[in-house]
């Protein structure tokens, strides 16, 4: 009985996964059609714009099929030390050519020297590079996409922040409602499906780690929280 | 014909802008209700492209601010939307009533479809 109604459940969120990943990807394909036209039409172009909203794309179909891959393993995700700097550094290399393409820019904002943490960085690195595509698509202007770290009471903060998007606790329970069938699940902060952000929140799930809403500095964003590990924190 | 474009989306916008001036249309790009609301203002355009979906203030608050001023209640407005219009709403009149003279599907139509839509809303005055 319990596991039909844990199947049922993921079978919901997954149809849930799969319809904000559709309606995100109506997106990157009408860039293509309409270069095509335009391009027919005489325009010359710089291939980027097609080239990143391709990968965007792509990064998130990946990541939904990797969620997809780790949503069943009910004995938990092996866990292993990480170095958090490494990780942000790496997604928000994979993050830039996209951010540029869109007149955002993503920074690093790594407040402090931290040691390694218990994770699985595979799902850790899916699932804030899909936060952090959701969150460029959101700012589209000039205001930095910032991947941060910093400690906190109860651990090291890691999130994705901007300061021209004002998330709140509120408006995240209602996007979480609302992913997978509203076009625009947190309209007060994006215009867009935000389905990167409803793929971190499903990631996160397994690890399991909690999407909150976070401050870093004097910016507002989405963050998880690891805890700290007193054995490594002596390595 | 001067137009006004309110798209989100600076890359669909800029596509639009593209295709429309390429048919010798002046066009200017809005992100947002405010900025429409203030091109408006400094200009008033033959017609309005509108995106629903928009960052805080979404399209129908747009069009009832823009149908607010009677100076604006004749503007044409043309809705461009990723929402299939009979999912956005049941009663198409409501729309109409807010001065929607056409509702386009927006991964549906081509650019030239767009600029198609543009010449139907708005005909050339006959003398």
């Amino acid at each position: 009985m319990a596991q039909a109604h844990h199947t049922a459940r993921e079978s919901h969120q997954s149809n849930q996964l799969l319809s904000a990943v559709a309606e995100h990807m109506k997106l990157p394909l009408l860039y293509m059609r309409q270069h095509a036209e335009l391009v027919r039409g005489g325009e010359s172009f710089s291939p980027d714009i097609i080239e990143s909203a391709a990968d965007a794309g792509m990064m998130l179909v990946d990541s939904y099929l990797y969620w997809q891959t780790i949503a069943h393993h009910t004995e938990g995700l092996d866990m292993e030390q990480a170095s958090l700097t490494s990780l942000l550094y790496d997604v928000a290399h994979s993050l830039d050519k996209i951010a540029k393409s869109q007149n955002a820019q993503v920074q690093l904002d790594i407040y402090g020297r931290y040691g390694p943490v218990m994770t699985h960085p595979k799902t850790l690195h899916a699932a804030m590079l899909s936060l952090g595509l959701a969150y460029i698509e959101a700012v589209q202007d000039d205001a930095p996409v910032v991947l941060g770290v910093h400690k906190s009471r109860w651990g090291l903060v890691t999130g994705v922040y901007s300061e021209n998007t004002a998330v709140t606790s509120d408006m995240l329970t209602c996007a979480k409602q609302l992913s997978g069938s509203a076009r625009q699940p947190m309209p007060a902060t994006s215009h867009t499906s935000m389905s990167g952000f409803i793929i971190a929140d499903a990631l996160l799930d397994v690890l399991p780690a909690k999407l909150r809403v976070a401050k870093h500095r004097r910016m507002s964003g989405l963050a998880l929280t690891l805890a700290p590990n007193p054995q490594l924190a002596l390595l | 014909m001067n137009v006004i474009i309110v798209e989100p989306d600076k890359r669909l916008a800029s596509n639009y802008a593209l295709a429309l001036t390429g048919h010798g249309h002046d066009v200017r790009t809005a992100t947002s209700a405010q900025q429409a609301i203030h091109l408006t203002d400094e200009q008033v355009p033959d017609v309005i492209l509108l995106e629903l979906h928009l960052k805080k203030h979404n399209g129908v608050e747009f069009l009832y601010e823009l149908r607010s001023y009677a100076d604006w209640q004749d503007i044409p407005v043309i809705v461009l939307s990723f929402v299939q219009p009979e999912k956005f709403i049941s009663d198409e009149s409501f729309l109409q009533q807010l001065g929607v003279k056409e509702f386009l599907y927006k991964p549906g139509v081509s650019l030239q479809q767009v600029t198609a839509a543009l010449s139907r809303v708005v005909r050339p005055l006959s003398i």
